[in-house]
């Protein structure tokens, strides 16, 4: 009989090496260290024009400079707290929206309707009409967040109320559960992870209604530090503009997703299986 | 037209469940026709049939689930369900999904006991998701036992477990009724299982009862017996199973 070895023994195993050293983690920094090191490559050989696109160098010597006078902080205060804002505003009144016209026959006949025909536009199309309701100041770039992230939390939380497993609702009558109970530990935990969903669809819009409005009409904000850059070409703010609204949609995320896992430890376990 | 289900104590008869004349329809489709049904305080019935022969519509009025149907059917106040699935809230940990509608302090204790008794003690704080079949089912009758039912109504509960598992939750059930001593309506299509555990095996057959026979067979139920065989074959027929079938 002849026996097949299923692991060279006497070999070293890279991969379990690797994996003991969280090695298998920095694999994914490959790529992106690759392309920014043919960034650096083609702005140094003159491939890439500053006036294009400023080299990573530049780029992060620009940041530097920003954070020591103050500007980069100052600004991105301003926009981290109209989002913080508008996206407060807009995840409950879309969640009370949702439960509102989930538990009651009376709110979805009045409040389903609307909201499905008012999501079909884009929160951005609001513009001209928000302007002229609100001047330029700080209330229209709130009012556009409010409006953008209201509708993913309230269409994500609506579906999952609406969703729940009827057999629930029938276990609950057998245990003589009253209405309110009901609710309260059935309804609404269950219709949980569909709101998670929806905040995190919100958390990402919110940045990118800032990003237009900020670059519309604003004296402050990180859209308005990237506009004043485009008039005096100034390629390295711009990008750096760019790399803190891409951390700033990472950082949200991941503190989302942090707060989904510890309001909801019965599906990160579930994941984790 | 439709009667609702009235306390036993209204019509002060001995039975824990007095059902007369029932009648059900879903549409066209008559599933119920005229069910005669008496059940005595701390009677275990099992009710066999086919499938669509109305078996769980009888359960689901006992339970009041059902309210829209005709006839008479008195039932004790108390009453408990289980189903075939375990149906425990994901987002509860076992203890809470026991204690699924009770109030108290004392409820917690008491839960923990039931939780004891079913042998899922060291359960009581992890997550439904993380149960085996066999264990899901234990917390449901936990969550059906902690209510003190007079009446315990089970629909196919062993159906989607493996056979091992099946036999040991038999076992089970029977200790946990000898001690709380519930009336028990057990909808089931397995026939031994029915006469392992019923004092009394009904068939329901298009809506009607078809057969009613009483299990008169020692405590420990030998399924090797003539007496266990013959109960098995008269049923089996009654179901319409032939014998080159059985």
């Amino acid at each position: 009989m002849t026996s097949i070895p299923i692991k060279n023994i006497g070999q070293i195993d890279f991969r379990a090496v690797a994996a003991r050293l969280r090695l298998d983690r920095l694999r994914i920094l490959i790529g992106p260290v690759a392309l920014l090191a043919l960034w650096q490559i083609g702005s140094a050989t003159g491939l890439v024009p500053e006036q294009t696109l400023a080299a990573p160098s530049t780029v992060i010597a620009a940041g530097a400079d920003l954070i020591e006078a103050g500007r980069l902080q100052e600004h991105l205060l301003v926009s981290l707290g109209r989002a913080a804002t508008g996206l407060a505003l807009g995840v409950t009144l879309g969640a009370v929206l949702a439960v509102v016209a989930g538990l009651f026959r009376l709110g979805e006949d009045f409040i389903d309707g609307p909201m499905q025909i008012l999501r079909a536009i884009p929160a951005l199309a609001l513009v001209p009409l928000a302007i002229v309701w609100f001047g330029i100041g700080e209330e229209v770039k709130v009012f556009l967040v409010v409006f953008a992230t209201a509708f993913p939390v309230y269409v994500n939380t609506h579906a999952a109320i609406r969703g729940l497993d009827p057999r629930f609702a029938e276990l609950a009558r057998t245990v003589e559960l009253g209405r309110f109970a009901l609710v309260r530990k059935v309804i609404l935990p269950g219709a949980l992870p569909g709101f998670f969903t929806g905040l995190r669809f919100a958390t990402a819009i919110s940045w990118l209604v800032l990003v237009v409005s900020e670059q519309i009409n604003a004296t402050s904000g990180i859209g308005y530090l990237m506009t004043q850059a485009r008039s005096f070409a100034q390629t390295d703010v711009i990008v750096v503009g760019l790399v803190v609204y891409g951390l700033l949609g990472l950082v949200s995320d991941r503190i989302v997703r942090l707060v989904e896992g510890r309001v909801l430890p019965w599906r990160r376990t579930f994941a984790a299986q | 037209m439709a009667t609702d289900l009235r306390s036993a104590v209204d019509l002060e008869v001995p039975t824990a469940v007095a059902v007369r004349g029932l009648d059900k329809s879903f549409g066209a489709q008559h599933v119920l026709r005229g069910v005669d049904l008496g059940i005595a305080p701390g009677e275990f019935v099992a009710l066999l049939g086919r499938s669509g022969s109305g078996k769980s519509t009888l359960l689901r009025v006992l339970a009041g689930l059902d309210t829209d149907f005709d006839g008479e059917a008195a039932v004790p106040r108390r009453r408990a369900v289980a189903f075939q699935d375990a149906r425990l809230l994901p987002w509860k940990r076992v203890l809470d999904n026991v204690l699924l509608g009770q109030r108290g302090r004392a409820a917690r204790a008491k839960g923990l006991e039931t939780l004891d008794e079913v042998g899922l003690a060291d359960k009581a704080k992890a997550w439904p998701h993380t149960l085996s079949g066999g264990e899901g089912q234990r917390a449901a009758l936990a969550r059906a036992l902690v209510r003190e039912p007079e009446l315990l109504l089970l629909d196919e509960p062993f159906g989607a477990l493996d056979a091992l598992t099946r036999l040991k939750m038999h076992a089970l059930l029977r200790k946990l009724t000898a001690v709380h001593r519930p009336s028990v309506l057990l909808v089931t299509h397995d026939v031994e299982e029915a006469i392992v555990l019923a004092d009394r095996v009904l068939v329901l057959t298009e809506g009607r009862i078809s057969l009613d026979a009483r299990v008169e067979l020692p405590e420990q139920r030998p399924r090797r017996s003539p007496e266990f065989a013959d109960l098995r074959d008269r049923l089996l027929g009654e179901l319409g199973v032939g014998e080159s079938e059985r």
